[in-house]
Formats: structure tokens, C-alpha cells, sequence
């Protein structure tokens, strides 16, 4: 399967003639039609135009061409494209055409890439299991009776199931990191503003994030060289330098720090999780890292504030939804959006903005300052992805604290700014995927990226493929 | 309580039907009394974090960029006619010259 | 208490479109008056197309700052935009982006005739779309042009200093003014392009404290509506007082062919604008260097010229205000006048001239010409001496005051009694030969 190889050995194989794009993009489409009862794209480029891109492709190969120039990749349905729907995973969006494309996306078209579909997910990005979609729940790859974990279920999944080389996911609160821990690959959260969010559906503006979702940090890094960047048409886009993802990756880890905040490790969710991320932990000794032990009370709020904040910008950024220029109307929207919706509302409200809206805001001051503190004493912060490995359906869906209490490890991380990135560490009895976050300081992409090659080089877990069940 | 998930509903101009108010009810009480954690905190002298991007200024020059063609801009629209974007009469205003 | 008599208490709220090139948010042309078509000027940011983002017109915010400093106004260093939310179809993103507590200009002061206007504060936000209503097949629709969605719009609000309906139209004509010689905005009341609003309310003459109520009149597009409505306000409010009524807190809208004020269905039931600092746009923070860089570009204002035009060429101020529309014309008459000086002729009686088209304009055939065109007229219209001394006896036997006034040092009394000298003479005088002889015989009654 050409489609299990990493990123440069495909790139490497096309140059040698050894393998075509029109052989890469025809195993894409193949897995895509024998994985369709996983449900994880919500539309497809029609069979022969891609065959015929990747043919004309083929003949324009080049040795200078792009490392991702002729590889098959997805996007989560929350980026407008001008030549597929956009729907966010909702009715709402119900046969919209954007007249433009994201900015994300025209970055990686521009390499040669080739968009094969876009990922079902949690609609508006609400949601941490991909049953909150109108176009069916996601299924795990692992074991189609769990969730795929979300919002960015389906763009997880067609990497887990090696429909396409990788994808592009959103995470406001977890949901990139979230689904890769539930289907076995890596994701990455990237600083506020390291991606341009131009094109992005908005969830919540202050906390959306754009990043990559593939089977190795290496892989990641190649995505990620291709789209970070200011971008003028996104004014919270960073002007910083873009660092240098893909060179050195392999260079030592030795000698620094990584921080175990105790409310991370305190013995109140699943201890199989615990107990995987802990070996993680002892794994990274080995590589030669050392590590301390942190306190940050802070984390423990890190569920209200969260809510009040992405519930306050989401019921803002939805309010344009009104059926009037596309889409359809108010009412289509799901109770778990009109959920999040209403409790923004009332979060603004007259009376409520000062208790509510404003204190979770400097709630979050406090939460930075924990952040700040704990970057003082370590390199990187260590932590679980999610409390649980994957749920079975219906177990999350009609319970919308446990829906919260999903996000407990990964939404602290947004509302910080700081980047984290997902990375396979185990397995349940069960066979079901844990994962290992590993947190870095504002901006340093780079250095998580270089831990994460370096655990990835030490251990396999990241190079099992789940039998895709037909 | 009821009441209010009403105002809000109204407030966002989310249609809700009365079944489904008693439902949010339920849920919306739960989640805010979870949220009162925040009321723990002592927040008096915090200042507050809207954003975490370090930019500041960003502004564009005026300058006129291309827009999009009508067609193009009515195309998504299920109601449309000569050029504009259509909904039913709205502030209907005896009054009004 | 039938005797009562109340003092209107009242502040302005005027919004004008800002002239720049492009929108507020995004590229689109600003320019909804000449569109061709409806929707044709608008893209995914000014549509609030799902994914678009906001990046703010430099210009405008620069524009905004400049009026700021015209009017004497406090700048915030510090600043930011925030969305403001309600629902309403020619609201595209439903919500509007604005500025809630830090907006770039506070404190400042317009000076009218009427008395000072203090100016609480001014901030930027953008226009809305324009809605049509219209009757289809039978069906009553609102039709939606976002050709101005996202225009930038600039909102300047006064504190209650304002009298009488005189006084709101010396205020908002004054402003007027102000923004049409800084070049920022077109002022185009007709089409919408500055738009008043007043908030009315009367209080016992004998009382300082602000009332407790007000009625906001919204959308007035014309000044003599604006002192229409305001004259109807304070007619009905008094009558309510008078009763013992309550005056209920309301918008109200004014119909000029009734001549009546009228209770408006409110935008929203309740107001809850629920306003939040805009994620999508950083904030914008100057230093004073910049902002007196900007106060360095600004022109001598209107009534600062005017003031000088007074002292250096006796050009009376309200007859200046008719020429000072712009910053070319103040250029152009300075000119003129500064020309007329050094050739010993009156600029007053110069301008005179040229307003009752007896002499052409220099808009028209330049400073030179003007001037040369006036001083041919008044060879022709010398008149007789005998003549006009006997009409100088005679208006300054009827008017002993004008005597009096010029020798406690009142010189400007001139003008008054040369007006009155005019009028009698039976035919079109040279104002400079009256003048000279009104001097004349002034001096000689010691």
C-alpha cells in the first residue's frame, strides 16, 4: 500500500519514476470507496477529474517541484473551497458554493497537492465525537462501533484509514488533537496565528487554529512548512518568521525538560489512559529527557472558561446563518449548536457580560500566567489528549457534560495560544488508540515537532494501520 | 427558567419549539451551574486576555481590490430578484411617510 | 402647575459616510450612490460569507482621528473594534462592527451661533446594507442592496448641550461643514450619507438635573426637518408634562408630510447588543508622535480662517462661511482678498459682489480677473456727493446710536451704518466711496 508510506518516501518514489501520481491518487480513490461505511468524507472529487489531474500532473513532474506536489490530501468541511460544497457538517450550509477558497487550501493546491474530498465532522466544529453532524456519525477505523473522536473526525479517520497522505483539520478546543489520539495518528494544534484562518468557518475566532493531521510528526512538519505564514487577509495571523519545520527534526532532545502538571496526572480519568501516557513519559527518559513535576491550579477551570468563551464567539460568529444570502435557516441548526449558541447568548448578555463573558476572560489571564510559569521550569508540558480512549456511539451525545468534560485536556491549550501536538502512544485491551500530547511554548512548533520525531523514532505505535473493516 | 431560555432563544434568533424549551432548560441549568466554578476564582484585580495574538495595527492601505460579480454574489441565494437579495417585508410601518 | 415652563435638554447623534476609496473592511469600492447595479460592489468579507475576515481601512481610521482633532477631542491611544449584534436581513455578519468603550476620539467642542456643542465622543464602524420595500405579484418584499455593507461610518455623539431646534441644525451644519473641509465625507443627506439623530427631552426651566427619560428621532435627512421635529418634540412633550404624564423612553421617527413625530416598532424588543471585543481585528494602538503628525496635516479650519479674515480683511465671518466650503475655495478667496488689500480695495464689499453675481467668481475666472472686473464696476458706479451726504445726515440723525458707538471706540458700527446709507440710495453705489464719505463725515461732527 503506497499509501501507509510517509510523505518523502512517496515524494522520493515519484522522482525515481518508481510510482505515479495517477497510481497514488487511484489507491486514494480505492480506499475511499472501500472505507465508505466509515462515513468520513462528506463530498468527493468526481473519479476521473482526479485521475485526469493526476495524469497531467504526472507529465509536469519535475525533480524541483514541491515535496507534496502530486500527493493526495483532505479537508475537514469547515474550509470553503470555490470546487466542492462547504457545509461544516451542517444543514444549515445545505448546498452552498463558496465563490472563494481558503487561504490554507490555495497554499496547498498551489504545491501540486491534490484535493481529493472533504472530512465529515462535528458541524460548526461542536463537539468531540462526530455525532453531532448532519451527515451521519464517523466511525472509528479501529472498531466501527466507537466514534472517530472529534469535531475532526473525518479527516482523522481518512488519514487512519490511508485514504489520503494527510489532512487539514480545526482545533478550537481539542478537536484535531482529539480525533488523531481516537484513530491512531498525529495532529498537530499550531500557535494562534501561525496558520491563516482566512476561509476557516468560524467556531470561535480568539481560540480557531489550522493544522495538519497525518500518520507521522514528520509528515506533519512537511504540511506545516507549506502553510504556516502571515496571510494579509487574516489580521490575527502572526508576522513572525516561519521557523524551518523540516530540517534537523532529528537533532537530540537531550537534556531538556519535560513538565508533568499534577492535575494532568491526578488519578481521575481512565487508567488505562493514565497509565499509557506514564510509559510514554518513561520512553521520553530514555531519549534522555528529564522531567519535573508542575503545579497549575488553573487547569482545573479550564472547562468553564473554555465555554464561556468559544460558546460566547461561536453564538457571534453564527449569528450571519440567517438563510438569507445561502445556506438555509436558523432552524437547522443542532441542539448541541443551539445549545453552545444560547449559553454565548446569555453569556453577553446585559446583566451577565461582567460575571460571565469578562471573567472567564481574565480567568484566562490567570490561566496564561500559569502557562508563562510552567515554560519557565520546562521545555515541554506532557499531558493525556483525552480522558477516555474512544466512546461507544450515543454515549456522548445525549450527555452534553460528559461532551464537555471530553475536551478537559486539550481546550486549556487554546485558550492559552500555545501550540500541542497529538501523537499515538498505545493501545486499550481493547485495541483502541491512546495518545500522548506534548506541548510546547508559543511558537515553538519546531521543538514539539523534534520530540515527537524523536518519540516516533523510538516507538511503533504510530506505524499501526487498523484492518479497515469492509 | 423556562422564560429565559425563551429571551435567549429570542435573543439568537433561534427558532425553538416549546418541547424542546423544558430539554434546554434542563441542560442550560446544569452547564451554568458548572461554569459558577469560575466564581472561585478571585478576579478583582485581573485584567482580561480577549485575544491571544501578539499583533497589533494590522490595517490595509485603501485600496480598491475586485469584487465579486452579481451573479455571483446572488448564487447561493434562495431568493432573489433584478439584482437584490429578497426577504418578506419587514418593519412594515403604518406611520411611515 | 399650569404656569410651568420647560428648557429643552438635547444631544445629537450624527453618522456620516467617510469618502475613502475602498470599505471599511475589505477592498470592495465605496461608491453605493453611483452603483449601476445592486450587489455588485460587494465580496465575502462585506456578504459575511462563512469563513471571511475583517482587515481595517488605514484611511479611514486615519480620517476618523483627523475629525477627532478638528473638534478639540481627547484621542485614545489605545483602541479597538467590537461587534455589536442584532438580527436584521440588511445586517449581513448579524452583527455590526463598531466601538463600544474605546473609541478613537473623546472630549472635543464644535462652536455654533447658538452657543457651544460639547462632542462626547466619535467612533468608526460600518454602514449596513440598503433595504427596499416593494410590492411583487401582490406580495410585499424587502429587497436587499449590500453595495454599501461595510461602508466606513463614522459616528459622532455630543453631550446634552443643545437648546433649541436652532441650535441642533447650527450644530449639525456646522459639523457638516467641518467634515466637507477636512475632505472626508460627502455629507449627501439625501442619499443617506449623513444621517441625524436627536435625543429630545425637556426638563422645568428652573432645573439643572438631566431628565429621566428621552425620546431618540431617528433618520432625519434634512436640517429643517431636524428643527421641525424637534419644534413638534418639545410641543408634545410639554403637553404630556403638563398633564402629569409620563414621557416614556422611545425612538420615535418623523414624518415630514404629516409634520409629526411618530413612535417607531424598535429595531430589536429589547436592546442587547451583547458587545464583545472583535477576535478577527487586533487592536490599534498610535503614538502621540503619529497623532501629531496627523494634527500637523491638518488644514487652518473654517472658522479659524474666518476669524482671521475678519481681522486682516474685514470680511464680516457669516458672509465668509458662504465661501469656506472647501480648502481650495479658502485658498483661492484668500488670494483674492490678500490681492485686493494691497490694492486699497474692501474685501467685504469685493465678496458682496461676487455673491450677487455682479462681479464673476474666481471659482470661475480665477482671483485676477475678479478683481479687476470689481474695481471696473465701481468706476461706473460712482454716484453724487451732494447726494450722498444728505442720505448720511439723514441716517445719522435717525440713528444717534451709530455716533455714539463709533466714538466709544465700536468701529465695526461702519457696517451697520453703511447698510443703512445703501439702502437709501436710489441706485447700485460703490460700497468704498460711501464708506469714504460715511468716514468723512463722522470724523467732521466733533
Amino acid at each position: 500500500m503506497l499509501l501507509d508510506k510517509s510523505i518523502a518516501e512517496l515524494a522520493g518514489l515519484l522522482r525515481k519514476r518508481e510510482i505515479t501520481i495517477e497510481q497514488l491518487v487511484l489507491e486514494s480513490i480505492e480506499r475511499c470507496e472501500q472505507g465508505v461505511s466509515l462515513n468520513c468524507f462528506i463530498s468527493l472529487r468526481d473519479k476521473q477529474a482526479l485521475l485526469k489531474e493526476a495524469r497531467e500532473k504526472d507529465a509536469a513532474l519535475s525533480d524541483d517541484k514541491h515535496l507534496l506536489y502530486g500527493m493526495p490530501f483532505s479537508v475537514k468541511d469547515s474550509y470553503v473551497t470555490q470546487d466542492l460544497p462547504t457545509t461544516s457538517g451542517s444543514r444549515v450550509l445545505k448546498n452552498f458554493i463558496s465563490p472563494y477558497t481558503a487561504t490554507v487550501v490555495q497554499k496547498l493546491l498551489d504545491t501540486g497537492a491534490i484535493l481529493i474530498g472533504k472530512n465529515n465532522q462535528d458541524s460548526w466544529g461542536h463537539g468531540g465525537s462526530n455525532e453531532n453532524t448532519d451527515f451521519g456519525p464517523v466511525k472509528n477505523p479501529w472498531n466501527p462501533a466507537y466514534i472517530s473522536g472529534g469535531s475532526s473526525g473525518g479527516s482523522a479517520v481518512a488519514v487512519a484509514a490511508r485514504m489520503v497522505t494527510f489532512s487539514i483539520g480545526e482545533d478550537t478546543g481539542g478537536s484535531i488533537r482529539n480525533p488523531a489520539s481516537m484513530c491512531g495518528i498525529s495532529g498537530l494544534k499550531v500557535t494562534y496565528g501561525r496558520v491563516s484562518r482566512y476561509g476557516t468557518i468560524a467556531y470561535a475566532s480568539s481560540l480557531d487554529t489550522v493544522g495538519p493531521l497525518a500518520k507521522s510528526a514528520e509528515d506533519l512538519a512537511i504540511v506545516l512548512q507549506t502553510i504556516a505564514g502571515s496571510d494579509p487577509k487574516d489580521g490575527s495571523s502572526s508576522h513572525r518568521p516561519v521557523d524551518t519545520y523540516t530540517e534537523g527534526l532529528t537533532d537530540g532532545v537531550v537534556g531538556k525538560k519535560i513538565g508533568l502538571p499534577k492535575q494532568f496526572f491526578a488519578e481521575n480519568y481512565n487508567p488505562e489512559v493514565r497509565s499509557t501516557i506514564l510509559a510514554a513519559v518513561e520512553q521520553m527518559k530514555e531519549l534522555g529527557l528529564t522531567t519535573v513535576e508542575l503545579d497549575m491550579p488553573m487547569l482545573n477551570y479550564a472547562i468553564p472558561i473554555y465555554y464561556m468563551l468559544a460558546s460566547s464567539e461561536t453564538s457571534s460568529n453564527l449569528a450571519r446563518y440567517d438563510g438569507v444570502r445561502y445556506g438555509t435557516g436558523r432552524e437547522n441548526f443542532l441542539p448541541e449548536s443551539a445549545r453552545r449558541i444560547m449559553l454565548g447568548t446569555y453569556a453577553l448578555s446585559a446583566g451577565y457580560a461582567e460575571k460571565l463573558y469578562k471573567n472567564a476572560q481574565r480567568a484566562r489571564t490567570l490561566l496564561i500566567d500559569n502557562y508563562a510559569d510552567a515554560f519557565k521550569q520546562c521545555d515541554f508540558i506532557a499531558a493525556p489528549t483525552t480522558p477516555s480512549p474512544a466512546q461507544k456511539f450515543g454515549e456522548l451525545l445525549d450527555n452534553p457534560m460528559e461532551n464537555m468534560l471530553a475536551d478537559l485536556f486539550t481546550a486549556t491549550i487554546n485558550i492559552v495560544g500555545v501550540p500541542s501536538l497529538a501523537v499515538p502512544a498505545g493501545f486499550t485491551a481493547d485495541k483502541l488508540p491512546i495518545g500522548l500530547q506534548i506541548i510546547g511554548d508559543k511558537f515553538q512548533e519546531r521543538a514539539i515537532l523534534t520530540l515527537a520525531r524523536a518519540y516516533q523514532d523510538a516507538t511503533t505505535w504510530h506505524k499501526e494501520v487498523p484492518e479497515i473493516h469492509l | 427558567m423556562s422564560n429565559q431560555v425563551l429571551h435567549l432563544a429570542k435573543l439568537a434568533a433561534l427558532p425553538i419549539s416549546d418541547a424542546e424549551i423544558e430539554k434546554y432548560e434542563k441542560q442550560l441549568k446544569t452547564i451554568f451551574e458548572y461554569m459558577d466554578q469560575i466564581k472561585q476564582l478571585d478576579l478583582t484585580a485581573v485584567s482580561e486576555t480577549f485575544r491571544t495574538t501578539e499583533e497589533e495595527n494590522v490595517l490595509r492601505d485603501d485600496v480598491v481590490t475586485a469584487s465579486l460579480s452579481q451573479t455571483e454574489a446572488l448564487k447561493n441565494s434562495s431568493a432573489t430578484l433584478d439584482g437584490f437579495f429578497v426577504v418578506p417585508a419587514i418593519m412594515k410601518d403604518e406611520n411611515a411617510p | 402647575m399650569t404656569n410651568q415652563t420647560y428648557q429643552l435638554v438635547c444631544g445629537m447623534e450624527v453618522h456620516a459616510e467617510l469618502k475613502t476609496a475602498s470599505k471599511m473592511f475589505c477592498g470592495c469600492k465605496n461608491d453605493p450612490f453611483h452603483a449601476e447595479q445592486p450587489n455588485t460592489y460587494t465580496c465575502p468579507v462585506c456578504l459575511g460569507l462563512p469563513g471571511a475576515l475583517p482587515v481595517a481601512n488605514k484611511r479611514a481610521i486615519e480620517w476618523t482621528i483627523k475629525l477627532g482633532l478638528a473638534l478639540g477631542c481627547k484621542i485614545n491611544l489605545f483602541s479597538k473594534f467590537d461587534r455589536k449584534h442584532y438580527f436584521y436581513p440588511d445586517l449581513p455578519k448579524g452583527y455590526q462592527i463598531s466601538q463600544y468603550d474605546l473609541p478613537f476620539c473623546y472630549d472635543g467642542t464644535i462652536e455654533t451661533e447658538h452657543g457651544t456643542v460639547r462632542i462626547h465622543r466619535i467612533h468608526l464602524e460600518e454602514d449596513t446594507g440598503k433595504l427596499l420595500h416593494k410590492t411583487v405579484a401582490g406580495k410585499q418584499l424587502s429587497l436587499i442592496d449590500f453595495n454599501r455593507s461595510s461602508v466606513p461610518l463614522v459616528e459622532i455623539v455630543t453631550e446634552p448641550d443643545i437648546t433649541s431646534a436652532a441650535h441642533a441644525a447650527a450644530y449639525g451644519k456646522q459639523l457638516r461643514s467641518i467634515m466637507k473641509y477636512l475632505d472626508i465625507a460627502n455629507c449627501d443627506m439625501e442619499q443617506g450619507g449623513m444621517r441625524l439623530e436627536a435625543n429630545v427631552s425637556l426638563r422645568p426651566a428652573n432645573e439643572t438635573a438631566l431628565p429621566n427619560y428621552k425620546t431618540e428621532i431617528k433618520n432625519i435627512n434634512s436640517f429643517r426637518f431636524l428643527e421641525q421635529a424637534i419644534d413638534f418634540e418639545v410641543q408634545r412633550q410639554t403637553a404630556l408634562l403638563e398633564k402629569g404624564e409620563r414621557i416614556p423612553q422611545e425612538t420615535r421617527g418623523w414624518n415630514a408630510v404629516k409634520q409629526e413625530t411618530y413612535p417607531q416598532r424598535s429595531k430589536e424588543d429589547a436592546e442587547d447588543y451583547r458587545y464583545f471585543p472583535d477576535p478577527d481585528i487586533p487592536p490599534i494602538r498610535f503614538t502621540t508622535e503619529q497623532i501629531e503628525a496627523l494634527r500637523a496635516e491638518l488644514p487652518e479650519l473654517p472658522d479659524a480662517v474666518s476669524r482671521r479674515w475678519e481681522a486682516e480683511y474685514h470680511v464680516s465671518r457669516s458672509l465668509a462661511a458662504q465661501v469656506l466650503e472647501n480648502q481650495a475655495a479658502a485658498e483661492l478667496y484668500e488670494t483674492l482678498f490678500s490681492r485686493a488689500k494691497q490694492q486699497g480695495v474692501s474685501a467685504e464689499a469685493l465678496l458682496k459682489n461676487i455673491q450677487s453675481k455682479k462681479v464673476p467668481a474666481p471659482e470661475s475666472v480665477g482671483a485676477e480677473k475678479s478683481l479687476a472686473a470689481f474695481e471696473a464696476l465701481q468706476k461706473t458706479e460712482s454716484i453724487d456727493t451732494t447726494e450722498l451726504t444728505t442720505i448720511i445726515h439723514k441716517v445719522l440723525a435717525e440713528n444717534p446710536d451709530i455716533s455714539a458707538k463709533y466714538f466709544h471706540g465700536q468701529k465695526q458700527i461702519i457696517g451697520f451704518a453703511m447698510g443703512q446709507v445703501m439702502r437709501q440710495l436710489p441706485q447700485k453705489s460703490d460700497p468704498s466711496q460711501v464708506r469714504t464719505a460715511l468716514l468723512r463725515e463722522l470724523e467732521s461732527s466733533t
